[in-house]
């Protein structure tokens, strides 16, 4: 039990879609780093470690019963069917109560002895998500990791979202934040374009981190089909820049024809004998017109269908938080870091 | 109060099946879903007796008759239950109204004392409902082990009536959480607030953040364990139950459910300073055997039903 009057409580929330063979190594290093916080009497507990069983296909769905038998700080959920890394992440948030929440995947690509990094940053600077960024290519592997940060590049442009290129599952969350976004999310909701509705207070760190299955085994948990899937609610979930685009082009296009009607015009009443084809020209102009008046009129409707299925999903009004214990969790980092000096 | 007599179904000397007598003090949201469970499950008697809360020398005598007409229709039953489920405090109840309350509950143990004095053979045991929030406010990932931490006069008193349980031979503790449902007349919690509020276009006030964390669990699930145990009450002098759903969720949470389910949304007035905004949580593993909690969303379907129906036929009524 921890007393919210005193202590600041982290969650660690996993997704378990396959990781049967990584749990008790996952459990004990989560249980290392809680008891590594308490020996040295910091103002943190680990206060659980919630892990989702996401219809497993291997046996984590009985290890994590038989780990929460052991542990009473893991709490086991059982999702009644496979809905996917993002939906059980979010079911996980939503059975935590961390004043901090970090999501890691099963298989200690994420290991938990990197959450007071990120929790350090996060307090230090006042933020409220902080994203592990690998220092180098978690897959070893060029072509996959080359082939990930161009598929980010793209998706970030096309959604506009800035921190979209700093994605990751491995992420440090302020609870409060976590939980709404989780709450709003929908089954097509990308969990941190959610959050970013939530806030701006983004940032990432870079860490040593290896995605250790990908290394093994030459498997990556995301195959063509689900990063299509990613990129799909990437999209769905955000105003997506090129309807801008589409309203900006209709109105170049209306100005363009309209200026060219009554160029036209003049020239048709002032010098008829310079226009050598009758009708052409009028011809393409109403054509022009009447695609930009289109081009135009599809943008707005667009435009406010996303805002209505922005809506839809969830997206907030506003949402308030209270960020004032950050300063003596930060003063006790710096403590500590002075110490170790 | 109300007396229950339900026949047994089967071999008496079973756990469950033998027939049995409760006494149920208290008619809120929990006495009277434990009433109408004992009642859906046994088929049994149920009939309301005087008990005036209002005035001290009625309510003795009328204890008194209680016990005699609780024996006269107990005849040959070996298992007694005295429900205490009339607890009226809040969070924000004061010492002095926690004293009052503490009152009425001794005098509903000596009843207690009493009945089981003039009961012969048949055991009595005591059931009596306490307040997890009161107990643990302030306090996340409690465990089965964690002792309570109350931080105010509500806490204090609801630990000085566990305390004051060991003067009966038998007793049970139900360690309920934020109990929700709905009951007409009883008092009205959060959701079914909320979703009056909703239904009708009323403002409704928080008193909390909306990033409070709080454990919210359907009043039906609370009445089929305590009801079952009452029935059954199994070994042991004592043995203290957490009944949770086992999963936090935020005020901010619930009233996107809520509006999600009755499909308006909710004009909210956030108390910009909340005395009641202390997050609490429990762990999956304090939950006791044969506990099953309803998950959330279905739950506040559920009572969104029963306002909905309530309304529909108070409007019904009133045509």
């Amino acid at each position: 039990m921890t007393d919210t009057l005193d202590e600041v409580t982290v969650s660690l929330v996993v997704p378990v879609y396959s990781g049967e063979a990584y749990l008790e190594a996952l459990v004990a290093a989560a249980e290392s780093l809680r008891e590594g916080w308490r020996a040295a009497g910091a103002p943190i507990t680990l206060s659980e470690m919630v892990l989702v069983d996401d219809a497993a296909i291997d046996g984590s769905g009985d290890l994590i019963d038989a780990l929460a038998a052991r542990h009473a700080w893991i709490v086991p959920v059982h999702l009644s069917r496979n809905f996917g890394q993002h939906a059980s992440t979010a079911a996980g948030i939503l059975h935590s109560s961390g004043d901090w929440i970090v999501t890691l995947d099963e298989d200690l690509q994420h290991p938990p002895a990197k959450v007071p990094a990120l929790l350090q940053h996060a307090v230090t600077r006042g933020l409220d998500v902080v994203y592990a960024q690998p220092a180098e290519g978690p897959h070893q592997a060029a072509w996959r990791d080359t082939s990930s940060r161009g598929f980010k590049r793209v998706m970030s442009w096309l959604t506009g979202n800035a921190h979209l290129r700093l994605f990751n599952s491995f992420r440090l969350i302020r609870g409060p934040i976590a939980r709404a976004a989780a709450s709003v999310s929908g089954h097509d909701t990308y969990f941190d374009i959610g959050l970013s509705w939530f806030t701006e207070r983004v940032e990432a760190i870079e860490m040593a981190l290896t995605d250790a299955r990908f290394a093994e085994t030459g498997k990556s948990g995301y195959t063509l089909k689900s990063l299509f899937n990613h990129a799909l609610r990437m999209l769905f979930s955000s105003q997506i820049r090129f309807l801008s685009l589409g309203i900006l082009l209709g109105i170049v296009l209306f100005f363009v024809s309209f200026s060219g009607g009554i160029f036209y015009l003049l020239r048709k009443l002032i010098a008829p004998e310079t226009i050598a084809v009758e009708g052409w020209t009028s011809l393409f102009l109403l054509i022009c017109f009447s695609a930009g008046l289109l081009a135009f009129m599809l943008g707005i409707t667009l435009k406010y269908l996303s805002t209505l299925v922005l809506k839809a999903h969830g997206k907030p009004l506003f949402f308030t938080i209270d960020r004032s214990r950050d300063v003596q969790l930060a003063a006790w980092f710096s403590q500590t870091a002075e110490k170790a000096a | 109060m109300r007396l229950l007599r339900w026949p047994g179904a089967g071999a008496p000397d079973v756990a469950g099946q033998g027939p049995g007598v409760a006494l149920v003090f208290g008619a809120g949201l929990i006495g009277q879903a434990v009433c109408a469970e004992l009642v859906r499950a046994t088929g049994a008697e149920d009939t309301a007796l005087p008990y005036d809360w209002a005035e001290s020398g009625a309510r003795m005598r009328q204890g008194r008759a209680a016990i005699d007409q609780a024996l006269a229709v107990a005849g040959p039953v070996r298992e007694i239950a005295v429900l205490w489920a009339a607890g009226k405090s809040g969070f924000t109840s004061d010492a002095t109204e926690m004293a009052e309350e503490a009152a009425r509950h001794e005098e509903v143990l000596a009843l207690a004392r009493a009945l089981q004095a003039r009961a012969g053979p048949a055991r009595i045991t005591l059931h009596h409902v306490s307040s997890a929030g009161g107990l643990f406010e302030g306090c996340r990932a409690v465990g089965p082990d964690d002792a309570p931490k109350p931080l105010r006069p509500y806490g204090l008193g609801k630990l000085a009536q566990e305390r004051g349980l060991p003067s009966l031979p038998r007793h049970r503790i139900y360690r309920a959480t934020s109990v929700y449902g709905y009951a007409p007349g009883g008092r009205a919690g959060l959701v079914p607030t909320l979703i009056s509020n909703a239904l009708t276009g009323t403002p409704s006030h928080i008193e909390g953040a909306l990033t409070t964390l709080r454990d919210y669990v359907l009043v039906d699930d609370v009445a089929r364990f305590i009801a079952a145990r009452m029935r059954a009450p199994g070994q042991g002098a004592a043995a203290t139950y957490l009944l949770a759903q086992f999963r936090p969720a935020s005020i901010f949470e619930i009233v996107r459910m809520i509006e999600q389910a009755v499909g308006r949304p909710l004009d909210l007035r956030v108390d910009h300073r909340p005395a009641n905004a202390r997050h609490i949580s429990f762990l999956p593993a304090a939950a006791p055997a044969g506990w099953r909690a309803t998950d959330l969303t279905v739950g506040i379907a559920r009572v969104q039903a029963r306002v909905r129906a309530h309304r529909i036929a108070g409007g019904a009524r009133a045509a």
